[in-house]
């Protein structure tokens, strides 16, 4: 474990001391799962507690708001696996927004919980999924485990908190 | 939105897929090409208008990374590999599609007239956030030393964080200065928002390549002794577990100790108007199955009022106003032409007919569109609607001799604890059950909305064509619905909005729950 933890924390042609990450082995695949599963998910348990502790962030303001009458509109009136349809409830007979509430995992959410609870965990999936893309992004990149999952973490934080917090980004709300 | 983060995912996965890319084995080029293709066609399925802003967000990180390195057999291969996935996604139909479905809004159409004004806040959350600007600064100062300090595909992610920077300010710049123009592309605050984490994870990769290139000045052995090696090598596992419970361990702390002020002041709860929402899921609520009863129109569109519709559409009462970015162009072109409503006012992302400039026009194409009841609130009557939309309405409730529903207004409204909405309710809303009596043709989409607005009277039990369009597509054609002299869309996806409205089998159409008959202007 050590030996690979060696290799993958220096990893990316330093210097003949390390060699690089692109060359795994168990142990060391076994390592950064590890390690990039106990960040992703640690960052996941973080954001569940603060949605507890502060309310209210997630699909907030009339958009947010929409968007959550959407979700469940397509539910409702969607057929299976369906995300082009017709607008029930807006308009004169125009499509309900595409967005497709049978594969992208955030939505599944508002099929099981009460939408406020939904959104919460609506939030800590996105921000999960998000920070696994940088995170691949950034391996992918021959950066190493530790500053990719690190990078990783900062870039879902800080997308998912800004807007509410330093009213930067919408990205998340 | 929160599941834009899902659509967004697949580019930043593609693009390290593709930087991985190299000449070598055809085996290693199909199985990348065909995994960059799965994540672009799965961000299109999950959000097709979000990707397009992720998509044309991207492209320019996409472009550097193919041209990096520079040699020409992989940059030859990594451009083919891009090409092919385009490619594909014109052979599947989804390029068609999102062309389709993009072209088959009024944001495109009529963009000169809906585009928003050039307000250096919908350029970047630079000019409205006062942190904005620090994390340019820090993502400058992390590029810089990547620049300096690192090597191969990590030196790449650098150059393509700070190259698409560098794009995006030129995109800013052009936005705010050419305000003469009409801009099709994304905002670049929605573009912005889309490369962030490119920005942070590059910055990021930066600074791990300046901490690195310190340590390995800092490392030689004269400076630690071999017990001291000793120790940080078996104490690496551990470190780094410990390293990436620090962020999750900092969120947690300040969600335990938060101010208390905090926990709701984010909070914008869902707005509370019992009497109100029990009124209309009684009455025109929407179910699977159950016939169309008819749609609520109110007064006027301000933000409380989208919190009290919000809360209607989430109980499955439709509403005639939209807000959305799929605003048809025909009702666009309805709302100008034949109500004659300054579009500008809700921008590209909204329909709301109102009852000012023309009133006798408005209540009566109102039943025909499927307009059951009109509410007025009370408000802040900043463009003098209030008194005039009462008129309207009580003109419309006494035609149809229903009583006037008084019921009590959100506190969300501001406008009092004793405010209150009047619900006026019309006589014969088409809930699907208009029959077309007379198809006029008409050259112009002008033409077609000035017969729109020309009262007619036509006999009610008149109840089938005199004259049809023998037009296939029927692009010239209007029909009149009976009495009321003026006609609406049909729902339909914009293939089937031409086929199944202009058709000569049109009232089938209108009996299959379409809400209003079909009127089509040249597309």
């Amino acid at each position: 474990m050590q030996e690979a933890a060696s290799k993958l924390a220096h990893a990316g042609g330093w210097s003949e001391f390390v060699r690089p990450a692109t060359e795994p082995t168990r142990t060391a695949l076994l390592f950064e799962i590890g390690v990039v599963g106990f960040a992703i998910l640690g960052m996941v348990a973080a954001e569940l507690i603060l949605a507890g502790a502060i309310h209210g962030t997630n699909f907030a303001g009339g958009d947010g708001k929409m968007a959550q009458a959407v979700i469940l509109a397509a539910y409702k009136f969607g057929g299976l696996f369906q995300f082009n349809n017709i607008n029930p409830l807006q308009g004169l007979g125009s499509q309900l927004l595409p967005i497709n509430v049978w594969i992208n995992p955030t939505y599944w959410p508002f099929a099981i919980f009460d939408k406020a609870q939904a959104a919460d965990a609506s939030a800590a999936i996105a921000l999960g999924v998000f920070a696994f893309a940088c995170y691949v992004m950034a391996r992918c990149f021959d950066v190493a485990i530790l500053p990719s999952a690190i990078a990783a973490q900062s870039a879902s934080y800080c997308l998912r908190r800004s807007y509410s917090y330093c009213s930067c980004l919408r990205y998340f709300r | 939105m929160v599941g834009n983060a899902v659509v967004y995912a697949p580019y930043m996965i593609a693009l390290g897929l593709l930087a991985r890319l190299e000449p070598g084995s055809w085996r290693r080029f199909g199985l990348i090409t065909a995994g960059i293709f799965a994540l672009l066609f799965y961000s299109l399925c999950c959000d097709l208008l979000w990707s397009v802003v992720g998509a044309a967000a991207w492209a320019p990180p996409f472009a550097i990374v193919a041209f990096s390195p520079m040699r020409p057999m992989g940059v030859l291969i990594r451009w083919a590999a891009l090409g092919c996935c385009l490619l594909l996604l014109g052979i599947i139909g989804a390029a068609e599609y999102i062309f389709t479905l993009v072209q088959y809004t009024m944001r495109v159409q009529f963009l000169a007239v809906v585009d928003r004004s050039r307000l250096p806040e919908f350029a970047s959350a630079l000019f409205f956030s006062p942190y904005m600007k620090y994390l340019y600064l820090v993502w400058a100062l992390g590029w810089l030393l990547g620049l300096l300090t690192l090597r191969g595909r990590a030196r790449v992610l650098v150059v393509a964080g700070m190259m698409t920077c560098g794009i995006l300010l030129a995109e800013i710049l052009l936005y705010l200065l050419l305000r003469d123009g009409s801009w099709l592309p994304p905002r670049p605050m929605y573009v912005e928002q889309s490369l962030f984490p490119l920005f942070l994870v590059s910055a990021a990769t930066g600074y791990w390549g300046a901490l690195r290139a310190a340590a390995a000045t800092l490392r030689p052995s004269h400076l630690m002794g071999a017990r001291s090696w000793y120790f940080w090598y078996k104490a690496k596992p551990a470190a780094a577990f410990i390293v990436v419970a620090l962020v999750p361990a900092a969120v947690v702390y300040y969600a335990v100790s938060r101010p208390l002020y905090i926990a709701d002041l984010y909070n914008e709860p869902w707005p509370k108007e019992s009497e109100f929402e029990q009124f209309f899921v009684d009455e025109i609520s929407q179910a699977v199955g159950q016939p169309f009863r008819g749609a609520v129109l109110f007064d006027f569109h301000d933000y409380p009022r989208q919190l009290t519709v919000d809360n209607l559409w989430l109980r499955s009462v439709p509403t005639i106003s939209q807000y959305g970015q799929l605003v048809t162009p025909q009702s666009t072109y309805f709302n100008a032409a034949v109500l004659k409503n300054d579009i500008r006012l809700m921008g590209p992302n909204g329909f709301m007919p109102l009852v000012n400039p023309s009133p006798e026009v408005f209540s009566r194409v109102l039943p025909v569109r499927g307009t059951r009841y009109f509410v007025v609130g009370d408000h802040i009557d900043r463009f003098n609607l209030v008194s005039l939309a009462h008129q309207v309405g009580q003109s419309l409730a006494n035609q149809s001799a229903r009583p006037i529903m008084v019921l009590p207004q959100g506190l969300h409204h501001n406008v009092g604890p004793n405010s209150v909405w009047h619900v006026y309710e019309l006589s014969a809303p088409n809930v699907g059950n208009y029959s077309p009596t007379e198809v006029l043709v008409a050259e112009t989409g002008a033409q077609a909305a000035e017969m729109m607005i020309q009262p007619v009277s036509i006999s009610p039990d008149k109840s089938c064509f005199q004259r049809r369009s023998t037009n296939r597509w029927c692009r010239r054609a209007t029909s009149k619905c009976p009495g009321f002299g003026a006609v609406c869309m049909c729902p339909g996806r914009p293939t089937e909005l031409l086929s199944s409205c202009c058709l000569s089998n049109s009232r089938i159409a209108c009996a299959h729950g379409a809400k209003a008959f079909a009127w089509c202007v040249p597309i």
